[in-house]
Order: structure tokens, then C-alpha cells, then sequence
């Protein structure tokens, strides 16, 4: 079987990469070193544990307050945890369709069936690819087959054409985004809608997206 | 520069655009032309099902990651010292799809044996019109002849490659009106991608869950169920389809029980996908590795994330 024989091997840039250090400057820095200003280190919200007078076992100091300067510098730091908390929540379900990677170890198995169709169902709209090119061809604003096929006049006619490019950057934000004012596209030619609907002629229906057929 | 020159383009002037071409520095119309012109010769004498011999290293997607693409190489090894094969979707989606593109085709030409580039669904005149690579051609020189250069040799791109007569490499995936190899070597590829038939499918088709042929969301090419997956790798003595064409966190996908593999090598596709690209090395004892890689540092480059426009809703 093929698949024993495969493995998998994790670059990422800079690891594995050597460093070489220079042994002699570090050496005069670490014998020149000045001496360094003592710090006080500022209080955290620690719980020190302490000896329990019951079973001699270690607890937190049950009051939270005692380890704080004041009641109320705890207070900003619960409503700051609490924010960083909630926000971070709402990120990870904006991506959670493309956070495969970090799942976690204890994530139920029908989280990341959800997460996978939905990973899946976004990458299916943004392949949506020839959909949009048939729309456009559709809608008669494209450098036409005719040019394609007398290839040597089409560089300078697609060169030419400024109103052409402007054309399809138009349609391409209309199909991300928004609708367009028709009026404000140029029709290249006129022709381009007749041979554009035979083009779309030969295509297979494409109305039945999610269901499949047996061709 | 004169025709003159251009013809008698030693390897010392390619190895000079090459190492430009290295620090994202686009060619001249001219001397785009020139490669091109080369690169048709050397193509047009491609099978389309180009034998492959190991060791070779297997690429998926590019889009114009141009940064991404000199991590590829760090990672896996320069070419010529390590033989490459891609298997399309150079252009579109990214920032620089000129350099990127040009830089394959330069390689190409310089060392034909050691490197492979099949055709993917974006090496298209249609696609490209759509997707970046027109309007970057236009920008960076101001028309369209570039373009035109680039499409009509994409038409020469081989369609599929095989790698020891046991890994069948190709963009997309397989189709309903191909049942062994022999048809597809058998038809006439030098053209713009067909909106349907064999040619499209190649470049358009996923696999699936679902058994069978699958109408596919994309509007071109097909689904298609482990069942078919089977079949064809049984009829052509196959061990393996490594395709792209899709994004996949992890860089690469198994499907079919082992018998597809995804392989994707743009990370953080279109600057904001968060996922992991990777690449497959096959050894010469055909022993396989997959190697993932993030994003390569960037310095000096915009806040790309945000001028991206939102493919994703």
C-alpha cells in the first residue's frame, strides 16, 4: 500500500535554520557587563497559596482583594480579561470555517464536521469560477472569439481598448459585490452577445449546483 | 535589444534574466517575447501526459504568491538541484502573477529536463481576463501584448504527467470521456482551454465524496466518487492521482482512500486563508514526503489583507 511509505516533514522559516554566534563578543560583553538597576517586580493578580490550618494541605488566599493594590484596579483588569475574552470568542467564529488547523484535542467530533462543511461550502463559492466568466459572457462584455481567433489582432485590440478592461473590472466587482449600473458599461460589440449565448449554449446547465447527476 | 541578440540569447544573458527575475523583477516585452518563443519550441515536443522521472518534487497551486513561490524553492531546494514539477495555476489571485509566471517559463527553458509546468484552469484566456493576470499585465506594461504572449503559450503547456509510470500528476481531474491514458495523449491540446470535453475536464474536475460523475459547482469540468478514482487507477496500473486546484488547510488532502491526493502550495492563499501550503517529494526509491511551509516573512510590502477584496464572504 502507497500510503505507508509517505511521511511528512514541517518547514517553517527561520527553525532549522543554523545560527552561528559570535563567541568572542559575547564573551567581552558578558565581562563588561555594567550593573543593572534593580527592578521591583509590579503585583499581578497571583493567588499565593497558603497553608491550610485544617488538613495542611495549600489553597489560594480566598480573598481576591488582598493581593491587589485596590479594589478597584481588579475591577479593570476582570472588565479587560473579560473583553479580550468576548472578542476573541467572536473572532474565532468568524474564521471557524477555515480553522481546521487549530482545532483543539478535546473538540467534539460534530464541531468539526460543521466547521468542515462550512470550510467546504465557502471554498465551493469562491471556486465559483466559470460561473462568473458565463456570466460575463452572458451579459456580451468580453474580448469575443472572433478576436481569439485572428490571434495576431488581438493584442492591440485588448491594448486598445481600455473601455474593455474597464468593462470586466466592473462586472468582476459586481459579482463580488454589488450590482453595477448597466448604462455605465460599454458594450464592446454588439456581436459579442450572440456569440457569447452560442458559447453558453454548449455549456451543461448549471442550475442544479448542489445536486448531482449522472451524466 | 536587437533580433539579433535575441537569437543568439546564450545561457549566460538567461541566467542574468533568471537571477533578476528571482528578486521579483519582471522582464522586458522584449525579452519576454524571446523566452516565450523558446519555451513554445521546447513545449510543443511535450507529451500530454509528460514522462516524469524521479526524484521529483510535485507543486500545486502558485496564484501569483511570488514570495511564496522563492520560499517553495528555498524549502525544497533550487532548480536545477531539485527537478520540479507543477502542475499549474501560476497566474491569477495574487499580486505577481508576471514574475511568478515568467520566472516557470525561464526555468523551463533553461533546464527543460529538470523542470515540468502542466496547465491549469487559469493558464486560460478567459480565466485570466477575470481573475488578475490581464489587468497586472496591463499595469505593469501598459497593454495587453504580454498577456497575448502568455496565453498563446499556455496553449503548448502540457495537460498531465507521469511520474515513474505510477503517480499520474495533472491540475484538476479526471473525466468522464477518458478512460486511459492513451486518450488523452491521443487529442490535440494546443488551444484555449474548451468550455466542456476531455481537455476541460482535466483542468476543471474535482474529486468527491459522492460515488459517480457529479455535476460541479464550478460550472466547468465534473465530481468525481472514489469508484471512478478506482477504475481509472486500476485500467492505467496507477498508484496515484496528485492533483491541486483546491484549497486545503493542511497544504495537501488525501481523498479516495489514498488513491487522490490534494496538493496546494500557495499558503495563505490570497494573503488571508491561514492555511499551510506544501509540496510532495518523491524520491529516486520512490519513497514519498510531504513538506508544509507557511508564508514566507515579507519585508516592506503593504498590509495586503485588507487591500484584498473579499473573496470569501
Amino acid at each position: 500500500m502507497i500510503s505507508t511509505s509517505f511521511s511528512l516533514r514541517l518547514c517553517r522559516p527561520f527553525l532549522g535554520r543554523r545560527v552561528k554566534w559570535n563567541e568572542a563578543n559575547l564573551g567581552e560583553i558578558e565581562a563588561n557587563k555594567p550593573v543593572r538597576q534593580k527592578i521591583t517586580e509590579p503585583k499581578t493578580p497571583y493567588h499565593p497559596m497558603i497553608d491550610d490550618d485544617d488538613d495542611g494541605s495549600l489553597s489560594p488566599i480566598k480573598d481576591f482583594d488582598e493581593c491587589m493594590d485596590n479594589a478597584e484596579h481588579a475591577e479593570a483588569i476582570r472588565t479587560a480579561l473579560n473583553d479580550v475574552a468576548s472578542s476573541s470568542g467572536k473572532q474565532h467564529k468568524r474564521s471557524e470555517g477555515w480553522s481546521s488547523s487549530e482545532d483543539e484535542g478535546d473538540a467534539m467530533e460534530q464541531d468539526d464536521e460543521d466547521k468542515n462543511r462550512s470550510f467546504r461550502e465557502h471554498r465551493r463559492k469562491h471556486y465559483d469560477e466559470y460561473l462568473k466568466v458565463k456570466e460575463l459572457q452572458r451579459k456580451g462584455s468580453w474580448l469575443d472569439d472572433e478576436a481569439e481567433e485572428d490571434g495576431n489582432d488581438k493584442a492591440e485590440e485588448a491594448g486598445a481598448s481600455p473601455s474593455l478592461t474597464g468593462g470586466v473590472r466592473k462586472l468582476h466587482i459586481e459579482a463580488d459585490n454589488e450590482t453595477v449600473d448597466p448604462s455605465r458599461r460599454k458594450g464592446q460589440k454588439t456581436g459579442g452577445n450572440s456569440s457569447s449565448s452560442s458559447l453558453a449554449g454548449g455549456m451543461r446547465d448549471i442550475e442544479i449546483e448542489d445536486g448531482k447527476e449522472n451524466p | 535589444m536587437s533580433v539579433d541578440q535575441m537569437s543568439s540569447n546564450s545561457h549566460g544573458n538567461l541566467d542574468e534574466q533568471i537571477s533578476q527575475l528571482m528578486q521579483c523583477k519582471p522582464l522586458s516585452e522584449q525579452e519576454v517575447r524571446g523566452l516565450c518563443e523558446k519555451a513554445k519550441e521546447i513545449l510543443m515536443e511535450e507529451s500530454n501526459v509528460q514522462p516524469v522521472k524521479s526524484p521529483v518534487t510535485i507543486c500545486g497551486d502558485i496564484h501569483g504568491q511570488f514570495h511564496d513561490l522563492a520560499e517553495l524553492f528555498r524549502i525544497g531546494g533550487k532548480c536545477p538541484d531539485t527537478n520540479y514539477l507543477f502542475m499549474g495555476d501560476y497566474v491569477d489571485r495574487g499580486y505577481y502573477s508576471v514574475e511568478t509566471v515568467t520566472l516557470l517559463v525561464a526555468l523551463k527553458v533553461r533546464y527543460p529536463q529538470r523542470i515540468t509546468i502542466l496547465r491549469g484552469n487559469h493558464e486560460s484566456r478567459q480565466i485570466t481576463q477575470v481573475y488578475g493576470f490581464y489587468d497586472e499585465c496591463l499595469r505593469k506594461y501598459g497593454n495587453a501584448t504580454v498577456w497575448k504572449i502568455f496565453t498563446d503559450l499556455f496553449d503548448y503547456f502540457p495537460l498531465t504527467a507521469l511520474v515513474e509510470s505510477e503517480i499520474f500528476c495533472l491540475h484538476g481531474g479526471l473525466s468522464p470521456s477518458i478512460e486511459t491514458l492513451d486518450n488523452i495523449r491521443n487529442f490535440d491540446r494546443v488551444q484555449e482551454v474548451p468550455h466542456e470535453g476531455p481537455m476541460c475536464d482535466l483542468l476543471w474536475s474535482d474529486p468527491d465524496d459522492r460515488c459517480g460523475w457529479g455535476i460541479s459547482p464550478r460550472g466547468a469540468g465534473y465530481t468525481f466518487g472514489q469508484d471512478i478514482s478506482e477504475q481509472f487507477n486500476h485500467t492505467n496500473n496507477l498508484k496515484l492521482i496528485a492533483r491541486a486546484h483546491q484549497l486545503v488547510m493542511e497544504g495537501f488532502n488525501w481523498g479516495h482512500e489514498q488513491k487522490v491526493v490534494t496538493i496546494f502550495s500557495a499558503p495563505n492563499y490570497c494573503y488571508r486563508c491561514g492555511n499551510m501550503a506544501s509540496i510532495l517529494e518523491v524520491d529516486d526509491c520512490q519513497g514519498h514526503t510531504f513538506i508544509q511551509f507557511e508564508p514566507a516573512p515579507r519585508r516592506g510590502e503593504p498590509d495586503v489583507t485588507r487591500r484584498t477584496p473579499d473573496y470569501f464572504l
